[in-house]
């Protein structure tokens, strides 16, 4: 758990880039911090590992104070990715992925388990791309590459600075659908820096929305995206904030099960874990009110009608203005 | 490009210079001029047309289609060009010497005739090399191994070697004044290769030093780069000019007061650096750097007396403990005694910290070896000064000159060189690291890499290529700079370059010039080893991935 008391950041010439932020970053969750650029939300990351001094206030990591360590001790402890990466250009994957290891000195067979282990994770095959050097990896790779060496020496925190920024948008998309894969058997605490809206519902258990250096709002995806605070927030989550509250709903979750379904239309089908959002563009897309839903061994388990999504859209609304 | 161009012109290089130009010129002596000889006008022997022939031959064998037959072809007749060009005039040579008492005028003196290389020689050897080198591009673009490609790149100079170690050449005016000369043209090389090495080795300490100073501290960067920009515009005559008042100044010093002045300055600005240091980390704050200042001025007055007495303490026991054979072994004795003292204090200090911090601070054993390594130092450097100290009768009244330091000599020679590497060194080092991607930097910094270690593990491996790179072309520089040392009577190549100027001997200036050519090419060659040596694969210029892919 990380917890922001209070947290000012003042830089020489009195800019305020954070500003009486009060935050607090669950146990095993990924907490987003996202914001327009400037808004103080890299700079409110790098006061957790002490890259950079905060002027007043406090921050408690695993309900210590954060200035009782040593900031080398301190930063061992955190696993720390960012946008542009930073991979040791000269050392190879394996060397990257060792750095942390190292540095807490551990026995040399458990850093090689812990390597092949890691790039396993991340979806790269350790024995091919061990001994690789980064500029022989595409970017995706690199980023994976990044992630891995950021679970280094298992971290219980990590800090991502739009670790999967530096990529096309379906191998970003790619990454985030892994990394939530992931998240799910290692349960870190992460704290997420994104100025992409998208992302940060994608890959937020929560969201803390910033602006010039104020915290404006935090909650789940759905209470930002159901309850904007103000118009800022509402500009920022979009106009199609309904849209994208349906995209946080499972199809499997508001179907009608059925074991087997009576359409002629089999053939279009949507699977179970797919959003309402899809589920929805698929029905106007191809102008149907109403198709079946395979699970994941591609059979059939239900149905959802267009009729069905309208009442969810409606019941969402309701509670909204509620 | 089906005609190859490279060989067209290399043949017409070398055929219209061996038609047009005098090939050698027969010399009565070192000093008096000599009569030219075209290869035209040479008789009476079948094998001289063979290089109008071969010198001819690349034009019709250039305009095949580009093929390995092609360059094997190009490269077979280069060589063998190359080979004979050097060969023939040295046959020819040989008979013009035999019969030198009937073509020279009668009135000079014969002593060591010999054959001087002349205008078509040298301009046949470039057109038969460029021949090769077309040869070698068709060889390549054929898809030759490398192996293959230096075989025929080299074969004509390594065939010509064969020759020279045989004798074959020995009537070239060159080889007859290495012949004269051999003994001092070796000594001179070792005095140019020490002048490099030691300038080098200083002005890599120092370059490095003030570049990691530069890229350390934004303030004084300007200012240390501007300085070592400044040091390169002095002309390097000047430069050995300028030294020699102060340094004949210090050599008639005592070298006994140098060295007490030296330290206490020494030890005076490395207190006040650290107190100054320790104070403003302790106060912080800008505004209390006056009072510091102050304190600091303040305090140097009994500093610099304190230091004065400790350090004059210390220089006569020292005399004492040296210059006597028993003062020595107690000496010794204590010394290892304070190694192994430390050995064992480093020892507990790192198991100390290793388990404080959880960090490795020295590895296991290591602090062992390096006592052990200090002791063996300290061994030798004692005995090493003793050995020295006792041979002088009286250390107290040596004066520095007599220890080596003078206004000529090799000291200006090395302190001028040295201070001729700097802005290579510290240009290249400080854009080493001022270059490094600083996001790797920052992620160094958030994996928790202290300081230091993000500078040995990150900062420096990434920042090598470009600081060789300036320890390359200093090398280079510094084997051409050394030979101008000469005319402060420091020695080396130059003094055969100078002596050659003076008395217009082409071959003495050569008999200079080549060794430290050849010197400046091996420096580089040796720095570009080195390079691929220790600069790690993931950053090295991609020509290994190329030729795989």
């Amino acid at each position: 758990m990380i917890v922001f008391e209070r947290v000012v950041k003042e830089f020489v010439g009195g800019i305020r880039a954070v500003d009486a932020l009060d935050l607090t970053i669950e146990e095993g969750e990924i907490s987003v911090l996202i914001g327009p650029s400037g808004c103080g939300k890299t700079t409110s990351m790098r006061l957790v590992n002490r890259l950079i001094p905060l002027t007043s206030g406090r921050i408690s990591v695993e309900g210590r104070d954060n200035r009782e360590f040593a900031p080398e001790d301190l930063r061992r402890k955190i696993g720390y990715a960012i946008q542009q990466i930073g991979l040791f250009p000269h050392m190879t994957v394996r060397q990257n992925v060792e750095v942390v290891p190292r540095l807490l000195a551990w026995e040399e067979e458990r850093i090689r388990k812990r390597v092949d282990y890691l790039l396993e994770l991340v979806g790269l095959d350790p024995d091919t791309n061990r001994e690789k050097y980064p500029r022989q990896l595409s970017g995706g790779q690199q980023q994976r590459v990044g992630v891995a060496r950021a679970l280094g020496a298992d971290p219980p925190i990590m800090l991502m600075d739009e670790p999967f920024g530096a990529v096309d948008p379906i191998t970003r998309s790619t990454l985030q659908d892994e990394f939530l894969q992931i998240q799910k058997t290692i349960a870190k605490t992460v704290l997420f820096v994104t100025h992409d809206i998208d992302e940060a519902i994608k890959m937020g258990d929560r969201i803390a929305i910033m602006r010039e250096g104020k915290l404006v709002q935090q909650g789940t995806p759905d209470t930002l995206l159901a309850r904007p605070v103000d118009d800022f927030v509402r500009a920022f989550v979009g106009g199609d904030r309904e849209l994208k509250r349906l995209g946080l709903i499972r199809v499997r979750d508001v179907m009608t099960p059925a074991d087997d379904v009576d359409l002629d239309v089999r053939e279009h089908t949507v699977p179970a874990d797919a959003s309402v959002r899809d589920a929805l563009s698929a029905l106007v897309g191809r102008g149907f009110s109403t198709t079946p839903v395979v699970d994941d061994e591609g059979r059939v388990c239900g149905v959802i009608t267009l009729e069905a999504l309208r009442t969810i859209a409606a019941k969402n609304g309701a509670a909204r203005d509620t | 490009m089906p005609v190859n161009r490279v060989a067209v012109l290399g043949s017409l290089i070398a055929s219209l210079s061996l038609f047009f130009l005098p090939l050698v010129e027969l010399k009565p002596n070192r000093l008096a001029s000599g009569i030219p000889f075209y290869l035209l006008q040479l008789e009476g022997d079948l094998r001289y047309p063979v290089l109008f022939v071969l010198a001819l031959a690349p034009l019709l064998v250039a305009l095949r289609p580009p093929d390995a037959i092609r360059g094997g072809l190009l490269a077979g007749i280069g060589n063998a060009l190359l080979f004979l060009t050097l060969y023939l005039p040295a046959v020819a040579g040989e008979n013009l010497i035999a019969l030198a008492p009937e073509l020279l005028d009668p009135g000079v003196r014969l002593s060591n005739p010999r054959v001087l290389p002349s205008a078509a020689l040298a301009l046949g050897l470039f057109g038969a090399y460029t021949v090769v080198y077309g040869g070698l591009r068709d060889l390549a673009e054929a898809g030759v191994s490398r192996f293959g490609r230096a075989v025929w790149a080299w074969g004509g100079v390594a065939l010509a070697g064969v020759a020279a170690f045989a004798g074959h050449f020995d009537v070239y005016s060159i080889l007859v004044e290495l012949e004269a000369r051999g003994q001092q043209l070796a000594q001179r090389t070792v005095e140019h290769v020490m002048f490099v090495a030691v300038a080098l080795a200083i002005g890599l300490v120092l370059g490095v030093g003030l570049g990691l100073w530069a890229h350390r501290d934004r303030r004084v960067s300007p200012v240390i780069l501007y300085l070592v920009g400044i040091i390169q515009t002095i002309p390097s005559l000047a430069l050995f000019g300028v030294l020699l008042v102060p340094l004949a100044r210090l050599g008639d010093q005592r070298a006994v007061d140098v060295g007490l002045v030296f330290l206490v300055t020494l030890l005076l600005a490395g207190l006040l650096l650290l107190g100054f240091r320790l104070l403003s980390t302790r106060l912080g704050g800008s505004g209390r750097q006056f009072l510091i200042l102050g304190v600091a001025l303040v305090a140097a007055v009994p500093l610099a007396l304190l230091t004065v007495v400790v350090a004059s303490f210390l220089f006569r026991v020292s005399f004492i403990a040296f210059t006597s054979q028993a003062g020595a072994f107690v000496m010794l004795r204590s010394v290892m005694l304070a190694a192994l003292i430390a050995a064992v204090a480093l020892q507990l200090l790192a198991r100390r910290l290793r388990a404080g911090h959880g960090q490795r601070l020295l590895g296991r054993g290591s602090a062992v070896s390096l006592a052990v390594l200090g002791v063996a130092l300290v061994i030798a450097m004692v005995q090493a000064s003793q050995q020295f100290l006792v041979r002088v009768e009286s250390v107290a009244t040596l004066t520095v000159r007599e220890l080596g330091v003078s206004g000529i000599g090799p000291a200006p020679a090395v302190i001028a060189l040295t201070l001729y590497s700097l802005l290579p060194l510290v240009r290249n080092t400080y854009a080493g690291l001022v270059n490094v991607d600083p996001a790797v930097i920052d992620s160094g910094r958030g994996m928790g890499m202290s300081a230091p270690q993000r500078f040995m593990q990150v900062e420096l491996p990434l920042a090598l290529p470009v600081i060789i790179a300036g320890v390359r072309s200093a090398s280079v520089a510094l084997v051409g700079i050394a030979a101008i040392a000469t005319v402060i009577g420091a020695g080396g190549l130059g003094d055969f370059i100078l002596g050659g100027i003076i008395n217009t001997s082409i071959d003495q200036i050569l008999l200079g010039a080549l060794p430290a050519v050849l010197l400046a090419v091996f420096l580089d060659a040796v720095w570009r080893a080195t390079e691929r040596l220790i600069v790690s694969p993931g950053i090295q210029q991609a020509t290994a991935e190329g030729s795989q892919a």
